[in-house]
Order: structure tokens, then C-alpha cells, then sequence
């Protein structure tokens, strides 16, 4: 069973990246067989040495040979480091990046609800962190291929010519090595599995302790010690445990390396009676001798590479196979799809479609939901129950409600970032599928509560919206000025190509929490989506500001006839709306105009009368 | 053409004397590691360096071994000695062996506790410090390189015992190689010590130039390739690239920065097969004549067949070593970085909160230092005169000479515009940030709800207790404080109450943005020994409702407290004692609600944009 998980990432492996293999491969073949023609000629010089000693004269043969014996040496030294670092750095990039990009993929398919599941998210934290591992494991498996396997090969091909007797001891090590590495790696990586959650634990403290976001407030209010207490408790216990099994280890790993010298002193014992026997000449034997010396370290090599990669790093596999593989059945068999690649390309001249299929996208109708609900996983009560709610083309919906309403909830249904627990989403009459998620998504452009501040060039992050239209300059224009960010990108250093942030550009700029909220808005205004959905899009904004950004959905909403779903606390904002959607508790509570509500004398009315009541001058 | 040149020579020095540099470094940062190493466990470090010491005689009975063997068989060959003596001397090599491989044993053991012991002191050491820094370090980017270098001390720390081992080793190596090598002749001794230091000077060279291309090419490359690597895998990134349909773009910009470092690693490893040239070159140069001369005295009779084994295996392994020295010291400088920037991290100053005065104008200090109960009856609780402050990245200065005073019992509002300087003056206040200027104050406590509070992954019940520096609180006391914001009832119908966990670290539930922003305020009602409150945008994420019932609460507890508010919603300002207007970092209008509408300033304006929603 494990079998097939582990040929199928080397499949993928020599599918797309056999070029590395075959690069690493030759150069190291090149290089062991050097190593032994360097052999060959010390055992020539030898040779010619004792002919000489014996004649007293220096042989020419010998000069030949000693020559040849350093060339051939020195080349694989410095050719070896050189040519083998290249090689593996090739190797280690090309490789990573194949199932680097498999994993991405991959999440990109997975439910986003899934990320609020504690059994999915041990999962996915014990997979994302070990993904390097991988092009480190298959480099192992092709450095011991091609270099230690060689290497023991042309070793045992001259010890079957000279001395047979060695190859027996020679088993005998890598056989004792295999079950030795075997065992122990066995136990490290157990260990591992089972300090998976000790492990979180000490790592939030940790990030608690020292990142940023917490650092105000824990100087504030002096939770340094309480920190640091929690986070002690769970990184001593990590460190006892690894100390008392790497005292098993070494322990047993001290009795292996007795019983390989052991068996070195045997070897070494049957070469001097070979040399009694007079069964080879004294440069054969100096030959077999450093022979002897430099495969301890290969013999070690491929029995540990051997037995490690039946645990770890082939546990790793199967499990970056189990979650992968939910990927691939989830795309219909193949996980790197072609049609991935022709989504929102931002590089690509045409827009992939033709004009009368982008109008179509464009008219939805209505969206519908009915009797939809929502539970998060690990709760019990319902986010959402019984949604009975519908967008017409050309409103404008603003859904109220009060904290844990429910608000949010619907708006990640409605954009497509969840499906319902039960109930049907129809677009067009049609049942919302996967398919059609995508058709939603394209149509919504959205400004989320919860934004990603990427850090990438402002023009890019404002053509997220829309990246098919990202080259089009005067789209872009467009979206700065109804965000009215235009003032704010001339102000930087190199306007829109500027990158946000300093995570990995020094020559970054930072910009205020108010300004990324702007720019999130542009990225919702880029390509004139038919439905704007806002969640709190003034939260960390000033008034003025505030103001503007109103001013803005609305008119341009009335220009364009777009449909303008947002959510928000201010009462306010709801005054003009086309229909108010008042949540609790995760229903509809009440459903209308400002007109209609306000007649009513119901929660609308008395929360709009508070508000008026703290914002006029009485 | 001439400049180029002068350039080059000009960069070849600075290469060279920096690599120079870069050994005295080493030098240093040895000692200091080796007196921490000492100061932590004597008897340890002191075994391990006699074992190292010992390990030295397997090089000698190696070399020995190959030199008497090699003249035995020789001299069994020509019948000249019985098979006896060959068998007796490899018996006694081969127990020999057995002997060090015991002591290499106990070596790995020693080695494994003592590495263990310290990565964990360090890493202790290292979080129990970060910890303490102010603030102020956080807002520069420097201090995350240092510490992404300094969270790898702890095996750095073990490198250094190796390290330590290995120049040991290499020095006595050396040593010994000399000795064997002196009956060649002194000056082939000379020409052979006069090679091996060209080699340094010349690959010193090279591996100075190799360092800076390190630092300017290869080092930012790989940090934007892990940032394009490690971006999508974060939840709230994730979903945001799943919503807008971006993963190709995304995907795109990982490959192009994986190539990119790819590509950088090329030209660092020419820079190191040109050291390893230089190297093989002279080695080269030299070991075939000296090969051939002591063949021909061998010959001659003068040394024995043995002695030209052992010369040959001997230049064979001074040239490894010399190799595995200079990639040892090239390696170091990582090594050299990481653990200066490890000491650097531990010698950061730690915040005293609070502290008084610290700035350039250096006025007398508050003497009241002692004194932590609320003031009545003095002065002003907190004056500040002509602040200015500017962050270290930018070169913007954020707050431009402020100006005021705040007595006891007053309820400030502070608004502004977006960037006009309100969370930094705040921060200035509470003593996060240290600007130029005066702030005088006693050592008072603060209680502060920021506008990006953090949402502990723990119990509601610790969560709360956070306020009060985590000490326990009794569940009738968080009963009380969140009846007071009205979590209650919410808290209650939870299956395990207020002993529920939250967010997904360990199995807990998910509360809404609100529920959260309310438990903040229940993190700010457990402190009640706070004199100063400070709450930024306690009220983003509530509905009106529980916003207005929020601010009657603030004001029915705070008592004599001086309370300070930012808040883009003015309706509350209303109800404040005095109200800041921040503009452009300075403070543009100052008073009550009424007195700032009839100014009709800035306020004013502010305040009817929002009116106009409810009119």
C-alpha cells in the first residue's frame, strides 16, 4: 500500500524533473569512477616502485603513474565539489519547486472551511513545514544511486577478483548498519509524530513572545513571565524527550560502530594473509587497502539512506500522497491542470474569451438562496440556519446585524468561500456546484473583512480583482479613482510599481491600516464587477474618507447598474439602500426599506434611533 | 580601462582585508563562545576538548601503521623477515583502534548531551530576551534578520564545539605532518609551509569576494523566494487567493524567485571552485616533484619503502585538509553571522516600562515613582511638551511638536484623519515608543485596547486573566466583568463556559470579530488597578447598540481614571470631557464638542460628514 504512494511521487518526480536526475547522475558516475581509476594508477606506481627499489633505478613507468595518480585525484577533488554542489543545488531548486507548486495547487482546491478544522490543520501544519524534505530525500536517493552504489560496485568487482572473502564482511556492515539506522530513525520519527501538538503549543507561545503582533501588548500588560512560563513547559518536555532518546541512540549506535571496527580489523587481518599467500602483489594490496578505507564511509551511507528511507522521510511521503491525493480526485485525476493555467494569467495578452461568452458571465439574473445553514466545525450551534435570501440584479443590499449575527458567514457563502451545510445556492435557476462557484466568484468583486496584505507591487495588488483585465492601464486608473487612492499611490516612491511592505524588499513602503483598506476596495472595484460585496469596508477608515468611498458605490452603482451588497454596523449607511437585511442570530429577521422598517417600530427602528440620537447635535 | 582596474585592485584589497577581518572575527567570537560553553558546564567542555586532544594519536598510530606495515611487507617480500612480525604489528594497530573508537564513543555521547543542554539554554535565553525589547525594535526591519539569524544559535552553538575540535585538530595536524616531513629536508619543509599560506592569501581573496556576493545577491534572493513560497500557506491568504482566482499569478511570481535564487547559487559556486583551483594548482605543482625526489632517495637506499607511503597518504591528507580548513572558514562566516547576531539579540537593551524621562532635552525627573495608588489632589497626571517623533524606517517625521497636558479624571477623545499621528502619539504616551521631546509622568499603569487587539488561542476564562498580567481570577469575578459587557449569557450556553477554548490551536471555538472586540474590553475591566485607560477603536467591529451601550459603560467604571479614546465614530466625542484634533501630527483644535462645532474647524467638518448618514 505504501508502495504505491511513494512510486507515485517518484513517478511525478522523473516526470517533470528527470533532467535533474540525469545531470546529478552523470556527474557523480564521473566522479566515482575517478576515484577508482586513481586506484588503478596508485597500484601502478606502487608497483613500479618496488621494481625500482629492486633495480635501483627510477623507472619512467613509475613517474607515469604517480603523475596520473594526482591528476586523477586532484580533478575529482576539485571538480567533485564544484560539479557536485552545482549539481545538487540544481537538483534541490528544480525539484522543490515541482511539489512546492503540487501543494499550492492542491490547497487551492481545498474547502477554505477546512482551515478551521484542528484535525485538517495538524494535518496540513505536519505537511506544509516538511515539503523541502522531499527534494532532499530523492536527492539522497540519487546521490546513493548513482554515487554509492557505483562506487561499491567497481569496489566489489575488485575484491571478487582479488579477495572474496572482504565482500562477506562488507555485507555484514551495511547489513548491521541497515538495521541500526533502521531502528533509530524509526524511534526519532515517532517521537516526532507524537510531538506534533507539544510542538504547536510551544510554537504559539513562542510566536506570542516574540512576533509583533503581540509584543504591545504583552510589555503592556507584563505577560512576559505568563508567556513564558506556558511556553517552558512544552519546550522541556520536547527536550527531555529528545535527550532521553538520543541517549538510546547513541548507546546503540556506540555498540554498531565497535562491531564495525570489529569487522575493519578482520578485513584488514585477511589482506595481510592475502599477502602471505602471495595470492596479489604489494600494489594490489595498497590499492585494496585504500580501497577498504574510503567504502566504510559509502557502505554507511547507502545502509542508512536505505533504512532511513523506509521511516522518515517515506512516512513524510505517504503523507504529503494522502493530502495531495484528496487534491486529485477533488480535480478529476490530474493535479496540475492546463485550465488552471489559463485562469486570470497575468502575463497573457488575450483575455481567453470571446465577447458574447463575457457577457453572458455577466448577467446573473438573480442569486438565490434557500433554506441555507451553516455550522462551523468544533460548534455546535448554527452560524447560519435557514437563509431564505435573494440578490436581483441592480440592488443595493446592505445586511445589518449584530456581532455573531451571522453577517459574515453569509457573505463567504455568498461569495463562494463556503458551501452551505445544507440548502441549495441557485444561480440562474442552477444549482450552485463547483462549476458554478467559479462563475460566482467571477462575478463578485469583494472586499473582504479578513484582507491579505500581500506584499507586491500596488498595480498588482489592485489587478487581483480582476487579473484578466490587469494590463488594461485605464482599468487600473478606474479602480484607484473610485477607491480614491490615485493621491495616495503618486505619493509613493515609484507610484504603482511600488511594492507594498518590507517582508522581503527592503525597498519597500509601508502603508497605514487605513490605506491597505482603501486598496483592498480598489482590488474590489478593478474590471467593473457586476456585484460589489463589502464586508465592513470602512472599519479603520476616517471620515472623510468615509464618506467619499460611499459616495463612490453609490454612484457609480446608479452608472453602471451594479448590485452592491454590503455589510456593515453603520446604521447609516443603510438609509439609501434598495432593501435592509437585518440579522440575528443567524436568521433574517427583518427584511425591507428604510421606510418600511422604520414604520414597523421594530430592532431597525430602535437601533437607528440610538444612533441619531449619538450623532446630532440635540 | 584604467578605472576598472583600479576598481578591481581597489575591490581585491577590500576582499582580502575583509576576509582578514573576517578571521579576526572569528577569532573573537570564538573566545566569547567558549567562555559562555565554559561558564555553562566547566567539567564537560574541558572533557571534550582532552578527548579531542587524544583523538590526534589515531592520526599518528594511522600513519605510523602504514609506514611500519608498508616496510614489513616489503621486507617479508624479499624474504628478509618472517610473517610473524607483519601479523604481530597489525594485531597491535588493530587493537589500537579498537582503543580510540572507544573513545570516540564516549565522545559522541558527551557531545550529544552537552549539544542538547545548550540549545536549550539558548534557546531559552534567546525568547525569555526577545521578549523584553521595546517596542520601539519592532518597528524597524532589521530586527527580524537578526532574529531569523539568531533562532539558528542553538545549533550554531554546537557547530562551535565542533569547531573548536576541528581548528584543534587541524593545528596539531599540522604539526605532526611537520614532523614527518622534516628528514626530507628543511627547505622542502619551507617550500611546502611557504605553499599552504599562499594558498590562504590568494583563496582569502576569492572567498572575501564570495561573502559579499553572499550578502548582496544571494541572501535577498532566497528571502523573496521564501516569502512567494510560505505566502499561500497561511488560511487568510489562502482564502483571499481562492476568492480573486489568483493562484497562477501567484504560482507564477514563487517559480520566478525559485529561479531566481536558483540561478545566484550558479555564480557563488564559481567563486568557490576558483578557491579550489588556486589550491589543487600549487598543491599539484608541488607534490609530484616531491613524490618523485623521495622515490629517487628511496631508491637510493636513503629512506625506507614505508617512508615513501607514508609521504605520499601525508601530502595526500594536508592537502584535504587544507581544503576542508578553508571551506571551514568560509562556512564560519555564516556561523560568524548567526552568532553575532545571536549576541547582538542578547546585549538589546530591555524595556523598563515606564521609564521617566528619556530624550534629548533631559528635564528633571517625576519624583513620585513609588507611588502607584490614583492621584488625587496633583497637578497633572501626564504633561507632555513639544513631542516630535519619527519612525526609524521612514524619514517622515510623524508627530511634530505636541503640546499639552492631561489632569486626572478627564475623558479625552482623540480624532484625526487617517496618518495624522493619533496611535503613535498614543503610543508615545504609554511609553512603547520614545520620541524627542518631553513626556512627564509617574510610573503609573496603563490599560490599553488596541485597534488590532490580539485573540489569545487560549481559554476565555485566560484570555480575560491576560488583563491582569495573567494572575488567576475567581469565575464569580469573570462572571461579573462579562456581564458588564454582556458576553454572559453567550459565555453560559457554551458547553464548558467560560473554561472554553478558542481559535483552532487546540479544538476551540470560533467567535465573531464583535464577540472578540468585547472580550478585549472584558481583558481591560479585569485590570482594575489601571489609572490610565487607552482603548483604540474599541468599537470598529460593534454594532451601534452594543457601541453606545459600550462607551456608558467606559464612562460609568472609569471613575477618576484618565481615559483616552480614538475613534473614527465622533457620536461618543460628544460625550467627552475634552477632545484632541490631530492633523498632520500636531494638534490642531482642542475642546469640548459644543466650543469645537461653533469654531466650525476642522471638527466641525468632520463631525457633519457623519451626521448627514442619520438626517
Amino acid at each position: 500500500m505504501g508502495n504505491k504512494k511513494v512510486s507515485w511521487i517518484f513517478k511525478k518526480a522523473l516526470a517533470s524533473g528527470w533532467q535533474c536526475f540525469a545531470v546529478n547522475g552523470v556527474i557523480l558516475i564521473f566522479l566515482a569512477s575517478l576515484a577508482f581509476l586513481a586506484g588503478i594508477f596508485l597500484r601502478d606506481a606502487v608497483n613500479a616502485l618496488t621494481r625500482s627499489v629492486s633495480n635501483k633505478i627510477v623507472e619512467p613507468r613509475f613517474a607515469v603513474c604517480v603523475i596520473l595518480y594526482f591528476l586523477a585525484d586532484f580533478v575529482r577533488q576539485v571538480g567533485g565539489s564544484f560539479l557536485t554542489v552545482l549539481g545538487s543545488n540544481y537538483f534541490r531548486f528544480h525539484m522543490d519547486q515541482i511539489f512546492q507548486v503540487m501543494f499550492m495547487q492542491v490547497l487551492d482546491d481545498t474547502e477554505q472551511v477546512k482551515f478551521l478544522d484542528t484535525a485538517f490543520m495538524k494535518k496540513y501544519d505536519f505537511v506544509k513545514s516538511g515539503i523541502q524534505g522531499i527534494s532532499a530525500y530523492l536527492e539522497k536517493v540519487c546521490d546513493s544511486l548513482f554515487s554509492n552504489v557505483y562506487t561499491i560496485f567497481l569496489a566489489a568487482l575488485m575484491y571478487i577478483r582479488y579477495a572474496p572473502l572482504l565482500l562477506v564482511f562488507s555485507l555484514a556492515d551495511f547489513f548491521i548498519c541497515f538495521a541500526i539506522d533502521g531502528y533509530t530513525v524509526r524511534k526519532r520519527y515517532e517521537l516526532q509524530k507524537m510531538q506534533v501538538p507539544e510542538k504547536r503549543f510551544a510554537d504559539y507561545y513562542y510566536d506570542l513572545l516574540t512576533r509583533k503582533e503581540s509584543a504591545k501588548e504583552i510589555r503592556l500588560n507584563k505577560l512576559q513571565n505568563y508567556f513564558y512560563t506556558k511556553w517552558h513547559k512544552y519546550y522541556k518536555a520536547i527536550y527531555d524527550q529528545n535527550l532521553e532518546l538520543g541517549r538510546k541512540n547513541v548507546a546503540l549506535l556506540n555498540k554498531y560502530y565497535v562491531i564495525k571496527t570489529l569487522l575493519y580489523c578482520f578485513t584488514v587481518l585477511t589482506l595481510i594473509i592475502g599477502l602471505y599467500r602471495k595470492t596479489y602483489d604489494i600494489g594490489v594490496f595498497v590499492m585494496l587497502f585504500t580501497i577498504v578505507n574510503s567504502i566504510r564511509n559509502s557502505i554507511s551511507q547507502l545502509a542508512s539512506d536505505c533504512s532511513c528511507g523506509i521511516f522518515k522521510d517515506y512516512k513524510y511521503l505517504e503523507e504529503y500522497y494522502d493530502f495531495v491525493a484528496e487534491g486529485v480526485s477533488n480535480a478529476g485525476g490530474e493535479v496540475c491542470r492546463p485550465q488552471s493555467e489559463n485562469r486570470g494569467h497575468i502575463l497573457r495578452k488575450e483575455s481567453g474569451k470571446g465577447g458574447n461568452e463575457e457577457a453572458k458571465d455577466l448577467e446573473f439574473g438573480k442569486i438565490e438562496l434557500r433554506n441555507v445553514s451553516f455550522t462551523y466545525p468544533n460548534s455546535d450551534a448554527e452560524a447560519v440556519s435557514d437563509i431564505y435570501f435573494t440578490v436581483n440584479q441592480g440592488e443595493y443590499i446592505c445586511i445589518l446585524g449584530e456581532n455573531g449575527s451571522g453577517k459574515t458567514t453569509l457573505s463567504k457563502i455568498l461569495n463562494g468561500s463556503f458551501l452551505p451545510g445544507s440548502g441549495e445556492v441557485l444561480i440562474h435557476g442552477e444549482q450552485m456546484t463547483n462549476k458554478e462557484r467559479e462563475r460566482i466568484r467571477r462575478l463578485i468583486g469583494n472586499a473582504p473583512q479578513e484582507y491579505s496584505r500581500f506584499s507586491v507591487k500596488v498595480r498588482e495588488l489592485v489587478s487581483l480583482g480582476c487579473l484578466e483585465k490587469a494590463d488594461d492601464a485605464e482599468m487600473r486608473r478606474m479602480a484607484y479613482d473610485r477607491a480614491d487612492v490615485s493621491t495616495l499611490i503618486d505619493g509613493l516612491q515609484e507610484g504603482e510599481e511600488t511594492i507594498l511592505g518590507k517582508e522581503y524588499e527592503a525597498s519597500g513602503q509601508e502603508v497605514s491600516g487605513g490605506e491597505w483598506q482603501r486598496l483592498i476596495s480598489a482590488q474590489a472595484y478593478m474590471g467593473n464587477p457586476p456585484i460589489l460585496l463589502l464586508d465592513e469596508p470602512t472599519a479603520s477608515v476616517d471620515p472623510f474618507q468615509e464618506q467619499q468611498f460611499m459616495r463612490n458605490v453609490l454612484e457609480n452603482k446608479d452608472r453602471r447598474n451594479q448590485t452592491v451588497i454590503l455589510i456593515s454596523h453603520r446604521v447609516g449607511f443603510a438609509r439609501t439602500a434598495d432593501r435592509i437585511v437585518l440579522m440575528s442570530h443567524g436568521r433574517i429577521i427583518e427584511e425591507g426599506t428604510h421606510e418600511q422598517l422604520m414604520e414597523k417600530q421594530g430592532i431597525y427602528a430602535e437601533m437607528f434611533e440610538k444612533q441619531k440620537e449619538l450623532y446630532t447635535c440635540s | 580601462m584604467d578605472k576598472s582596474k583600479e576598481g578591481k585592485t581597489r575591490d581585491t584589497n577590500k576582499a582580502g582585508s575583509k576576509y582578514l577581518l573576517g578571521l579576526k572575527r572569528f577569532f573573537v567570537m570564538q573566545r566569547k563562545v567558549m567562555e559562555d560553553l565554559f561558564s555553562m558546564n566547566r567539567c564537560m567542555a574541558w572533557t571534550l576538548l582532552m578527548i579531542n586532544f587524544i583523538l590526534i594519536g589515531e592520526e599518528l598510530v594511522n600513519l605510523k601503521f602504514i609506514e611500519f606495515i608498508t616496510d614489513d611487507i616489503y621486507l617479508y617480500l624479499q624474504d628478509e623477515t618472517e610473517f610473524r612480525s607483519v601479523l604481530k604489528m597489525t594485531i597491535f594497530f588493530l587493537l589500537g583502534m579498537l582503543f580510540f573508537v572507544l573513545i570516540q564513543n564516549s565522545k559522541r555521547s558527551l557531545e550529544l548531551r552537552y549539544q542538547a543542554k545548550i540549545k536549550f539554554i539558548v534557546g531559552r535565553r534567546l525568547t525569555k530576551k526577545l521578549s523584553r525589547i521595546p517596542y520601539e525594535m519592532y518597528e524597524t526591519a532589521s530586527i527580524y534578520d537578526k532574529l531569523k539569524l539568531a533562532n539558528k544559535s542553538g545549533e550554531m552553538y554546537s557547530q562551535c564545539i565542533y569547531a573548536l575540535s576541528e581548528s584543534i585538530r587541524i593545528f596539531l595536524q599540522l604539526v605532526l605532518y611537520s614532523y614527518f616531513l622534516i628528514p626530507l629536508g628543511g627547505m622542502i619543509f619551507g617550500v611546502v609551509i611557504i605553499a599552504v599560506f599562499l594558498c590562504a592569501v590568494l583563496s582569502a581573496n576569492v572567498t572575501g569576494r564570495q561573502i559579499h556576493y553572499w550578502e548582496v545577491n544571494v541572501s535577498p534572493a532566497s528571502r523573496r523566494n521564501a516569502y512567494f513560497r510560505e505566502l499561500q500557506k497561511n488560511r487568510v491568504n489562502q482564502a483571499n487567493i481562492q476568492n480573486t482566482r489568483s493562484i497562477c499569478f501567484f504560482l507564477d511570481k514563487y517559480r520566478h524567485y525559485n529561479n531566481k535564487e536558483a540561478g545566484s547559487y550558479v555564480k557563488l559556486n564559481l567563486y568557490s571552485f576558483w578557491t579550489d583551483m588556486i589550491l589543487a594548482a600549487l598543491f599539484f605543482v608541488l607534490f609530484v616533484p616531491i613524490t618523485l625526489m623521495t622515490a629517487g632517495r628511496v631508491a637510493a637506499g636513503d629512506f625506507s619503502v614505508g617512508y615513501f607511503s607514508l609521504v605520499i597518504t601525508m601530502l595526500g591528507r594536508l592537502y584535504s585538509s587544507t581544503n576542508a580548513f578553508l571551506k571551514f572558514a568560509m562556512n564560519q562566516d555564516r556561523y560568524l553571522n548567526v552568532m553575532s547576531a545571536y549576541y547582538e539579540v542578547l546585549s538589546l537593551p530591555e524595556a523598563v516600562m515606564y521609564a521617566e524621562i528619556e530624550n534629548d532635552a533631559g528635564i528633571e525627573n517625576d519624583a513620585e515613582t513609588e507611588d502607584k495608588k490614583i492621584h488625587i489632589g496633583k497637578d497633572f497626571a501626564i504633561s507632555v511638551h513639544n513631542l516630535h517623533y519619527t519612525y526609524a524606517q521612514s524619514e517622515k517625521e510623524v508627530l511634530k511638536g505636541i503640546s499639552v497636558k492631561f489632569s486626572w479624571g478627564e475623558k479625552i477623545a482623540i480624532v484625526g484623519l487617517n496618518g495624522s499621528g493619533k496611535t503613535t502619539f498614543i503610543l508615545n504616551l504609554c511609553g512603547l515608543l520614545f520620541g524627542q521631546g518631553v513626556i512627564q509622568r509617574g510610573t503609573m499603569d496603563f490599560a490599553v485596547i488596541f485597534q488590532e487587539f490580539v485573540q489569545y488561542q487560549m481559554t476565555i476564562k485566560e484570555n480575560i486573566e491576560t488583563g491582569r498580567s495573567g494572575r488567576l481570577l475567581t469565575e464569580q469575578e469573570i462572571g461579573d466583568i462579562l456581564k458588564k459587557v454582556e458576553l454572559y449569557d453567550e459565555v453560559c450556553s457554551l458547553p464548558d463556559g467560560m473554561y472554553t477554548k478558542l481559535g483552532q490551536l487546540d479544538k476551540g471555538v470560533e467567535l465573531s470579530k464583535g464577540q472578540w472586540q468585547r472580550l478585549a474590553i472584558a481583558r481591560l475591566l479585569a485590570n482594575e488597578e489601571a489609572e490610565i485607560w487607552i482603548l483604540d477603536e474599541p468599537t470598529a467591529f460593534l454594532d451601534p447598540l452594543a457601541e453606545l451601550e459600550l462607551y456608558k459603560l467606559i464612562f460609568s467604571l472609569a471613575g477618576n481614571r484618565l481615559v483616552f479614546f480614538i475613534s473614527h465614530r465622533l457620536g461618543f466625542a460628544k460625550n467627552a470631557d475634552r477632545i484632541l484634533v490631530m492633523k498632520d501630527g500636531k494638534i490642531c483644535e482642542e475642546g469640548t464638542h459644543y466650543d469645537l462645532m461653533q469654531c466650525r474647524g476642522e471638527y466641525a467638518k468632520l463631525y457633519g460628514m457623519q451626521e448627514q448618514w442619520y438626517i
